[in-house]
């Protein structure tokens, strides 16, 4: 199959998805809703806090705002779009006996998965997560010029894809243990951590979450550079990490697939 | 053929130990996150005590919450629609038992359970770590207890929304979760909150869950104030609890007219 065969393939799976969605409008707009409001905690969380304080570490409430914001835009666009190799998806597919199927057949199993699932509660977080950047990104002085709106679009690309490699590091050990949905929940862990800037924990912690597991791309770098605050050029290896992070977790998902085919479970 | 049997065993075992370490870890990062957290609005904020809260007695408060958590992430919703989707559910009400009983034990177990296993070693990392205090009163394990029922009844309410929307209880439960986190003082000590959100609070069943064990154990309730919180969850036990009653009267209703 070529890329056309995929987009067509693409553009079936998004229709029959939507009248899926109309059938079971109540869900639909509930799971949106239900999303929508998750990424308000964060923010409620912090608005209550700034009723006693003015600041953290120096990042005062809408530079925090910004902060939520940009995280949440890459999980809602992962969410929205790229949730079809999440562990969950992927060990549902190998135990229910699917994923062999769809490895007998002429298709790339990694960009099946992809546009085979879709799931509309992810426009919910996708909604919040522009909304979040948009308030956190006028109210903290942050000019929307389209020089602006282009570097944020690029190092958003990059965050995006920092986070989809690491979901897909972890999908990748459905191959060997089957089990592995439930490993997935430590990404939602690890992102506790840029729930809060890096600068306030110590180096050993910021060390690792920029150059080990470089979660500190997906927010608080690109923040720091459209709010002026420490060294701004860190920002700027925002799309070359993501681009690496990606490279290394689709091998090893080849690596995995290919353990997978070897011992036949 | 046997080889793969045993290697498919071992697997599984592995996957059960990765799995318990993996949410240890989880409610770990989140203690030690919030640890740089409060930290930093210690220092920002520039006194001892935050809204009568010292550094010290916040931790102390974030650790024990980080326990009660495990009430909200109940999955009971989720066993209810699988009941009431493949039909097992008239096969229940055919059997000489409540339906709202039998789940209720099957979530002290799991309760019991979580308490034992991620519990105490949270406890211990908190008490080694956060050096955190113990707490203040031994009446802390009964109105934790009672928010425990409190919270049983609310996720049973939301769970048999099932028998009238069979679709997805997904949105529903991740409702419950958030306006449990965002209004109990599970994230946050409801005494921070503004005025008129701490009053919308207080109305509501969720800080009786949550807030009032978590007050009693860092000792910020006078005697008296115990007693009334304690007294509040009461209330909020017997009301859910009819209400419970009720809307299950209806749900068993509906199942028995249209035959499951």
């Amino acid at each position: 199959m070529d890329f056309k065969d995929y987009l067509s393939l693409w553009g079936q799976l998004i229709k029959m998805n939507i009248s899926k969605w109309m059938e079971y409008r109540a869900d639909f707009l509930i799971g949106i809703a239900a999303m929508f409001a998750s990424n308000l905690t964060s923010i409620i969380f912090f608005w209550v806090l700034f009723q006693s304080i003015v600041q953290i570490n120096g990042w005062t409430f809408w530079q925090l705002v910004f902060l939520s914001g940009l995280s949440a835009l890459t999980v809602g666009v992962w969410h929205a779009f790229l949730v079809g190799v999440s562990s969950w998806r992927v060990e549902r597919e190998v135990r229910k006996g699917s994923f062999d199927r769809v490895l007998v057949q002429p298709v790339n199993s990694f960009v099946y998965l992809l546009i085979s699932n879709m799931d509309d509660d992810g426009f919910g977080d996708l909604i919040a997560g522009l909304l979040i950047t948009y308030l956190g990104a006028i109210n903290s002085g942050i000019l929307l010029t389209p020089a602006n709106i282009i570097l944020l679009s690029l190092f958003v690309f990059g965050s995006i894809l920092i986070f989809f490699s690491l979901t897909i590091l972890i999908s990748s050990l459905c191959f060997w243990v089957v089990r592995s949905g439930a490993i997935g929940e430590i990404i939602w862990s690890l992102m506790r951590f840029i729930d809060l800037p890096l600068d306030v924990y110590n180096p050993a912690i910021t060390f690792i979450l920029t150059f080990i597991l470089p979660l500190g791309f997906i927010n608080f770098y690109p923040a720091q550079f459209f709010l002026g605050k420490g060294i701004v050029q860190f920002a700027y290896f925002t799309p070359i990490v993501g681009l690496i992070s990606f490279i290394v977790a689709y091998n090893f998902w080849k690596y995995g697939l290919k353990n997978y085919g070897s011992t036949g479970s | 053929m046997y080889k793969e049997i045993a290697l498919t065993s071992f697997k599984e075992e592995i996957a059960y130990r990765v799995e318990f370490i993996v949410s240890l870890l989880g409610a770990i990062i989140q203690l030690v996150v919030f640890w740089f957290l409060w930290n930093a609005i210690f220092k920002a904020y520039g006194a001892e005590t935050l809204k009568g809260f010292t550094l010290p007695i916040m931790l102390t408060y974030v650790s024990i919450a980080a326990i009660l958590t495990f009430y909200n992430r109940s999955m009971i919703e989720y066993l209810i629609e699988e009941d009431v989707k493949t039909g097992f559910i008239s096969v229940i009400l055919t059997k000489p038992v409540s339906y709202p009983i039998f789940y209720l034990f099957r979530e002290i177990g799991r309760i019991s359970f979580l308490f034992l296993t991620r519990g105490l070693p949270i406890i211990l990392f908190a008490f080694l770590f956060f050096n955190i205090s113990a707490p203040s009163s031994p009446l802390f394990f009964l109105s934790m207890a009672l928010g425990f029922f409190i919270n049983y009844f609310l996720i049973f309410l939301t769970g048999i929304w099932s028998f009238w929307n069979s679709g997805s209880i997904w949105g529903i439960r991740y409702s419950r979760i958030v306006i449990s986190e965002a209004l109990s003082g599970l994230i946050i000590p409801i005494y921070l909150f503004p005025s008129w959100l701490s009053n919308i609070a207080y109305v509501l069943p969720f800080q009786a869950i949550y807030s009032t064990p978590l007050l009693i154990y860092v000792g910020k309730l006078s005697g008296i104030e115990t007693f009334n919180s304690i007294f509040i969850q009461l209330f909020w036990i017997v009301c859910l609890g009819a209400l419970t009653a009720f809307a299950w009267k209806r749900a068993e209703k509906k199942t028995v007219v249209q035959g499951g």
